[in-house]
């Protein structure tokens, strides 16, 4: 099985900062990490590839301080890294993202498999796994929490907000991972030392046959034009005391409201 | 240019049933449509849609495009995907929107990719600019941020309970268009088949509709979950949880509140071990009364509550859940 898996990198959401005068996020200095779901499909692969053999491919579009990320992703055990990186890249909604990803992949060979995150920590528009999906004209599975080699290509089965869906399609296929899929593994030593002589490709604009109306913010479908403040709070009045005083202030508030109780559920 | 195409948008329904966000949507469709002079278009797929027409036209939808089928009953994203884009291609609308679901947000990033236009996420607001363009705001950390499409359809997923349900409409003449699965284009070449849907256990009362929430956050931990489930039990109200909670596993994905997930009006609401980030916040709609507790006396929560207690919940939360239920 030929598997390529996306992984981003992200500032650590621990370390991000806003600056105290503008409000804005403060974007240098934080420490970047592979997007922590990016993990759980990248641990998805290396298990398909146990059982089925093959090969994982991880890929990223990224500056290039990226490899850091491919880099640990070798380290855990994939077989050899691709990254796109160029300066046309820049400023990428996910279309433009998932144009350049879906570019990388096909450069990398024939696939079966491609898994992405669901959702990343930074953007977060879990946009990304099925446009690229749409771009490589694969089907394609969302929120993934099970998922398998089948006769037919590939079983899963999705999360949705009703209940689980199991579907099976052809390969090749996308699909995007949730966290409830597996337990990421921790880098171990052994596979670490061999991570140096495993390959890593990097490409820019040319060496994708892209142009630069296709990428970056050019290439992009959605702009943004404004930042609007976040809405002022209501400076919340402390409530000091003994908690048993805490708590029947806050019961005395609660009745003041009148609510009817529509029956408890937890 | 597009002054008059339709507004469209994707319906969800699951066993015959259309799930709210989809009312909430048509309500904010038909506003944007009166504001531009175009109409609104609803797009439903089913197995047979014969009753949902009828109350899509009755809510005030003046076309809905029927495409029925036994592949269509259960959700399939390659072959939805290829529905909506295949129609989007045929009827060419202004705009369209759906519901920041995990269906929404599969098929509305499929679709723009194929149809080669900008999607936004999790949208808590739109309006058209004066250009007449579709302005579509997303909580972000350091304000909301406004996406324009650069082309059309201009498209956008809107997170479940921003926009109000509209009261039945009784007048509706909406009209059916009815479509055949074979005549849209790429349908019957889809690769992916759904084997089954298994449905998870439904809450009595939901989050958008809830009066009293009760979200727990990181610094509530899991052995003091059930605490958080207590007091709301206690209350007569619902559990929320924030991203950390709900990425820990110690409550389902649905009961997330935000940006990423829903947003809710409830008269009640109370936070606990919440930091009170913005893109948690932005999906707490002014609550009559507010009240937070959290161990920092720094915390950004405490600027958006009413009442604040500083410190830890766990010796608060027993007393309170005691009160609540001595004064049912
Ligand atoms: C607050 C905020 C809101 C935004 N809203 C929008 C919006 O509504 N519409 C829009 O078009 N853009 C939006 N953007 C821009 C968007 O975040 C970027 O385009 C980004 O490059 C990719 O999107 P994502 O982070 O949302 O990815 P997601 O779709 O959330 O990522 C899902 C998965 O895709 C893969 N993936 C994503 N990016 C890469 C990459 N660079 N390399 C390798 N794999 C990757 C990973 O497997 C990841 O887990 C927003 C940005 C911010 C900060
Ligand atoms: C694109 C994007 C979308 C997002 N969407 C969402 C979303 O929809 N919903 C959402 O919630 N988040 C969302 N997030 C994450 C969000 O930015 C925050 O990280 C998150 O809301 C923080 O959750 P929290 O308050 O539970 O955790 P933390 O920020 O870790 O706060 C925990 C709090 O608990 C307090 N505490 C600890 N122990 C105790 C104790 N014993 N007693 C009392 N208090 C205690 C601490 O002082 C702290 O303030 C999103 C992020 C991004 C980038």
């Amino acid at each position: 099985m030929e598997i390529v898996v996306c992984i981003k990198q992200v500032p650590d959401p621990g370390h991000i900062q806003l600056d105290p005068k503008t409000g804005t996020i403060i974007r240098g200095g934080v420490p970047a990490i592979i997007n922590t779901v990016d993990k759980n499909a990248l641990e998805a692969a290396l298990q398909l590839r146990k059982i089925n053999g093959g090969r994982v491919t991880v890929v990223s579009m990224g500056p290039p301080s990226t490899v850091e990320a491919l880099q640990e992703a070798l380290a855990l055990g994939a077989d050899r890294a691709a990254l796109a990186s160029d300066r046309a890249f820049a400023g990428a909604d996910t279309l433009a993202t998932s144009v350049t990803l879906a570019a990388l992949i096909n450069k990398t060979g024939p696939f079966d498999l491609v898994l992405c995150g669901y959702s990343s920590l930074d953007g977060g528009t879990a946009q990304v796994g099925p446009q690229t999906a749409a771009i490589l004209e694969v089907p394609f599975f969302t929120a993934v929490q099970k998922m398998e080699k089948s006769a037919a290509g590939i079983q899963v089965e999705m999360e949705t907000e009703e209940g689980v869906v199991a579907a099976e399609s052809s390969l090749p296929a996308l699909a995007t991972i949730t966290k409830g899929m597996n337990r990421p593994r921790g880098i171990r030593l052994s596979e670490a030392k061999k991570a140096k002589n495993k390959e890593l490709f990097t490409y820019d604009l040319q060496g994708l046959g892209l142009s630069d109306d296709q990428v970056g913010e050019k290439g992009s479908g959605v702009c943004m034009v404004e930042v609007l403040p976040l809405p002022a709070g209501r400076d919340a009045e402390i409530i000091s005391g003994e908690p048993e005083e805490i708590a029947g202030k806050i019961q005395g508030e609660i009745m003041k409201l009148g609510l009817q109780s529509r029956g408890g559920n937890k | 240019m597009s002054k008059n195409r339709e507004i469209w948008v994707v319906a969800e329904q699951r066993q015959g049933e259309l799930k709210r966000i989809t009312l909430e949507l048509l309500g904010r469709a038909l506003s944007l449509a009166e504001e531009k002079g175009s109409q609104v278009g609803v797009l439903l797929m089913g197995k047979s849609n014969d009753n949902l027409c009828r109350e899509l036209a009755q809510k005030g939808a003046d076309r809905i495009y029927s495409i029925e089928g036994d592949v269509l009953e259960l959700y399939n994203p390659e072959l939805y995907s290829r529905v909506v884009a295949g129609l989007a291609k045929e009827f060419e609308p202004g705009a369209i929107l759906l519901g920041a679901t995990v269906q929404g947000s599969a098929v509305s990033s499929s679709v723009a990719a194929t149809l080669r236009t900008g999607l936004t996420a999790h949208c808590c607001d739109l309006s058209f600019s004066e250009e007449g363009r579709l302005r579509q705001v997303v909580p972000s950390l350091e304000g909301y941020y406004v996406f324009v499409s650069h082309s059309y359809p201009e498209m956008a997923s809107v997170s479940p309970g921003v926009f109000p349900l509209l009261p039945l409409e009784e007048a509706g003449k909406g009209e059916v268009v009815n479509r055949e699965l074979s005549s849209i284009e790429g349908c019957l070449e889809i690769k992916t088949s759904v084997l089954s849907f298994e449905k998870s256990v439904k809450d009595a009362v939901s989050l958008e509709d809830a009066e009293i929430i009760v979200a727990g956050g990181a610094g509530v931990g899991s052995a003091g979950w059930s605490m958080v489930e207590d007091l709301a039990e206690a209350l007569g109200g619902v559990v929320g949880a924030t991203r950390p909670a709900v990425d820990e596993g110690w409550i389902g994905h649905e009961r997330l509140i935000g940006q990423s997930g829903k947003n809710v009006s409830p008269k009640l609401f109370v936070a606990v071990g919440v930091s009170g980030d913005p893109l948690h916040l932005s999906g707490v709609r002014e609550p009559e009364l507010f009240f937070a507790i959290n161990k920092n006396e720094k915390a950004a929560i405490f600027q958006f509550a009413d009442y604040g207690v500083v410190g830890d919940y766990r010796k608060v939360l027993p007393l309170l859940i005691e009160a609540a239920v001595n004064s049912r």
